[in-house]
């Protein structure tokens, strides 16, 4: 249980962090023409709507990680097999394959090629989120199946 | 039984290309380490970029690779607990030493990994810097909850185990 409770404080903050960074990023694109900023987008292929697309993709990923959160407390809470946290890993698990899917694409058209570097780097790092998505997944249909096992047992004489 | 081949098939392309990277860093870094020509690639450790090979960054370099072949090494043993898994042996003594494994292997990574970032920006930059990156994926939270994590599972897949043992004896 030491683990699960380190585990679900790393968590929480990870949670503030990528919290303050959204709240901070979404300030600086309110006042990003009083702040007179220097970054331009007109190179990107997707223009003015970039900063808005990554945020939005930032709180895909806040959610996510929001999701595997609430399923570690519930494991805290109801121990490790109960419906509740096998619904939340299920669901963070859907919300990082959707991220690293949508992430994918728009990484490869707004990087415009130019740094090959970046763009295996974060292909790669993608292609490890939708392995932890797809994991998330499975670990939510494992849990389930405990449970399954778990009243079984509890009935049986 | 879908997930698990996707899974694998995700991990099987992970591992290939994690492998062709390590080929690469065993055929470059002898020549890197041995050869006394100023480096003409640019190499960083973490955010810092070198400049000078002298003992103290090779030692560094080391390090971040040894950290990397950790990492490597988990996904290697990761493959092993799904090919398990497509046996149907899950709530299986196996696999969980090797998901408590693959937990330690990535912490042991990822403590490596920030250990040799601290002191190269200390040894190079002379600089000392704490900070999360804001890709997230590349910083030690996320590496030491994805170790964590695994550890987690196993003690999960411990208490299946039990369970399903019970399970089995009683009528």
């Amino acid at each position: 249980m030491k683990k699960i409770k380190f585990l679900n404080v790393l968590m929480i903050v990870f949670l503030i962090f990528g919290t303050l960074g959204l709240v901070t990023n979404l300030v600086f694109l309110m006042f990003a023409n009083d702040l007179k900023t220097s970054i331009s987008y007109d190179e990107t292929a997707l223009g003015f709507a970039t900063p808005y697309i990554s945020t939005l993709l930032t709180m895909l990923l806040i959610k996510g990680i929001h999701n595997i959160q609430r399923a570690l407390s519930y494991c805290l809470k109801y121990n490790y097999f109960n419906s509740k946290s096998g619904i939340h890993f299920q669901k963070a698990g859907i919300i990082l394959i959707v991220f690293a899917l949508l992430c994918m694409p728009f990484d490869f058209v707004n990087h415009n090629f130019d740094d090959k570097e970046l763009l295996l780097i974060n292909g790669i790092t993608y292609v490890l989120v939708l392995v932890i998505g797809i994991s998330l997944t499975a670990v939510a249909d494992v849990i389930k199946k405990g449970e399954t096992i778990e009243q079984e047992n509890l009935l049986t004489i | 039984m879908r997930k698990l081949y996707i899974l694998k098939a995700l991990i099987d392309l992970l591992w290939f290309f994690s492998v062709i990277v390590i080929v690469a860093m065993a055929i470059f870094l002898p020549f890197l380490f041995f050869s006394s020509d100023p480096i003409e690639i640019p190499i960083k450790i973490g955010t810092t970029k070198v400049e000078a090979m002298d003992l103290p960054t090779k030692l560094m370099l080391l390090g971040l690779v040894s950290a990397y072949c950790f990492f490597v090494y988990g996904l290697f043993l990761f493959r092993k607990v799904l090919v398990l898994f497509s046996r149907r042996q899950i709530f299986d003594r196996n696999v969980i030493f090797l998901l408590n494994k693959i937990g330690k292997f990535f912490l042991i990574a990822s403590l490596v990994a920030v250990i040799v970032d601290f002191t190269a920006n200390l040894y190079i930059k002379n600089t000392v810097e704490f900070g999360i990156e804001g890709g997230f994926f590349d910083s030690f939270l996320f590496t030491a909850s994805l170790g964590l994590f695994f550890m987690v599972l196993s003690e999960v897949f411990a208490v299946g185990k039990n369970i399903k043992e019970e399970n089995e004896l009683t009528i």
